[in-house]
């Protein structure tokens, strides 16, 4: 078969290519080339795959000086956190240097909800990671995952190197995919409990959210992740909002989740998805929650803003 | 009555922000604050407005409270409208300021009892004053409360201030409650200033209700320190900090490698938070990825 097109990558701004594999063997194709030319260009190479790919591709490859390995399924288990913690923080610390970067987002067995996000977060790459000097393939499985999926990485991704070769993707119409995912969140299937929150009732947030975290079996680590996130999200619409808001929390049989309702509108849907400049202030928050929750999905129109906040019950203990 | 109970928690070292929505709900918390301090001995200075000296001595007399000697002796003093610290009747901060600075220098100190601390505020919303300028006292007010020889209790009447007033005034305050807070309330946060070595002692818990008092105390702190020693801030105790909180701390030189202030007692989840502000901030080097 023919070596899959992964080579001839350029030396300024963002390349921001999607790679549909068919089997192990095609994604070995890709990434070795693709590893090869950005360490012999002195490239910083990050190679950010979920768990079973990553060893995959780490046997193969072996390890050389800047040659970097991140298991997506865990710092990418929540997409939101993609962008400013695995991409954004990879660049960032190479000042003044290119960088190249595998990120494989997207895998069979992430829930709908996963997905969505995943959507946004390859959608929102674009505009993120605009200024920045960085080659970056996503990898997907084509042979396991949805057509709607693959239809999705051709409007995320301006270029798609497939069976067919290398080339510009004629559907790349990102902001669609913003649109298209900003979506209702789905009513929760289990009972739920509220609690309507205002300045000097913040500390009244983290009570409630704790009992029920305790509950739900989540170890003390994760509570106060839980707190801190909770708290910071009911502050942004003590700010940003008609001075407070509601609070929902359920537990399904695999995650704790509250969500926050508020009537204020963040317009911009880059906030959270990366981390603010050291002298800047918006986002900080948001950024830090995207860190510490394990799914974060956002809904927000003029009418109003949710956010919703899923913490697995049943994560090892940190 | 209200359940005013967090104006009985008011303890030495708070800087407590009342809101309320009716003079009664005021009277009655100021009642009992100066109930309270009368009872424990402390010098108790008001400086009062819409609430006046009368209505404030006939809620003492209502509870049953003698005044009449401490009025004699100067351990209660009630300043009106109008009195020695706005004598043109207009905001006049550093005049406040020094006023409260005086007072705080000699309290607690031996032959002096502590100082409870009342401000009407009324009178410096009434003047229009923008509320920078009113949490610039506030923050000022902090660093002198937070020595622990003052219990501070400041009254904002919700029918001549906006929402956003009261919400960027009340987070210079370390604790924040109205009349229908609930008896089971006591100050979100508490700090104790230390000297040997000098630096803070924090108790209880920070987040954006009173996050503007907490930057306003590390900021006094870290300038207290003498030359080349780092201030000593005492996290222990602080049972919950939020992500403003750590930046805070981060902006302070609280976290390595700079040494202006040094924390002790992190608990595991404040280190791992002010690891994340850190990366956020690009400020340290996290380690290899893989």
């Amino acid at each position: 078969m023919t070596m899959l097109d992964t080579t001839g990558w350029p030396t300024d701004g963002l390349a921001h290519e999607g790679f549909f594999y068919g089997d192990q063997r095609h994604l070995l194709d890709g990434m070795l080339p693709f590893i090869a030319e950005g360490l012999a260009r002195g490239e910083p190479v990050l190679v950010a795959l979920p768990t079973v790919n990553l060893a995959l591709v780490r046997d193969a490859v072996g390890e050389a000086p800047g040659l970097h390995w991140t298991d997506m399924g865990e710092a990418g288990r929540n997409p939101g956190a993609i962008l400013p913690w695995v991409l954004q923080a990879f660049v960032d610390r190479h000042p003044g240097r290119r960088t190249r970067i595998v990120g494989e987002s997207v895998w069979s067995g992430r829930s709908d909800a996963e997905y969505g996000a995943c959507a946004q977060h390859e959608a929102l790459v674009n505009a993120a990671l605009a200024e920045r000097g960085v080659s970056l393939l996503c990898p997907y499985d084509a042979g396991r995952l949805a057509e709607a999926v693959l239809a999705d990485a051709c409007a995320t991704h301006p270029v798609i190197v497939g069976p067919q070769g290398r080339r510009p993707s004629v559907g790349f119409a990102p902001s669609d995919v913003l649109v298209r995912y900003n979506q209702p969140l789905p009513a929760p299937a289990h009972p739920v409990a509220a609690l309507d929150y205002a300045l000097d009732t913040l500390p009244e947030v983290r009570r409630f959210v704790t009992g029920y975290a305790e509950t739900a079996g989540l170890d003390a680590g994760r509570v106060v992740d839980l707190q801190i996130a909770v708290t910071e999200l009911a502050a942004n619409s003590i700010t940003h909002a008609a001075g407070g808001g509601t609070l929902l929390v359920w537990c399904t049989d695999d995650d704790l989740v509250c969500e926050v309702r508020d009537d204020g509108w963040l317009a911009d849907p880059l906030v959270g998805r990366l981390a603010p400049a050291p002298d800047g202030v918006g986002g900080r928050g948001l950024v830090i929650v995207h860190a510490l929750c394990d799914l974060v999905l956002l809904h927000s129109t003029a009418a109003g803003t949710m956010v919703r906040l899923h913490m697995r019950r049943w994560r090892g203990q940190r | 009555m209200t359940a005013v109970g967090v104006v009985d928690q008011v303890r030495l070292g708070d800087h407590a922000c009342w809101t309320y929505d009716e003079r009664t709900e005021g009277l009655d918390a100021v009642g009992r604050f100066v109930t309270a301090g009368l009872r424990l001995g402390h010098r108790i200075l008001c400086f009062l407005d819409a609430l006046t000296p009368d209505a404030v001595l006939a809620d003492l007399a209502a509870r049953g409270v003698p005044t009449g000697s401490a009025l004699a002796d100067g351990r209660l003093r009630l300043i009106p409208a109008g009195g020695s610290h706005r004598p043109q009747g207009g905001w006049d901060r550093p005049r406040m300021v020094a006023a409260i600075a005086a007072e705080t220098a000699r309290a607690g100190h031996p032959g002096y009892a502590a100082l409870r601390l009342v401000a009407d505020m009324a009178w410096a919303l009434r003047a229009g004053t923008p509320v920078a300028e009113l949490q610039r006292y506030e923050s000022q007010v902090d660093a002198l409360v937070s020595g622990g020889r003052v219990a501070a209790l400041c009254l904002y009447d919700r029918r001549v201030c906006s929402d956003e007033q009261i919400r960027a005034v009340a987070a210079a305050h370390t604790a924040t409650a109205g009349p229908d807070a609930g008896r089971r309330r006591t100050p979100l946060l508490r700090a104790y200033r230390t000297t040997d070595p000098c630096g803070l002692r924090l108790v209880g818990e920070v987040d954006r209700s009173n996050g503007d008092a907490f930057s306003a105390m590390l900021s006094d702190v870290a300038g207290c320190a003498p030359s080349g020693r780092p201030a000593v801030l005492d996290v222990s105790e602080l049972a919950f900090a939020d992500v403003r909180a750590a930046y805070a701390l981060l902006d302070l030189g609280a976290v390595p490698p700079s040494d202006r202030v040094r924390l002790v007692g992190c608990r595991p989840a404040l280190r791992r938070l002010l690891d994340l502000v850190g990366q956020g901030s690009g400020m340290e080097t996290v380690g290899d990825p893989a």
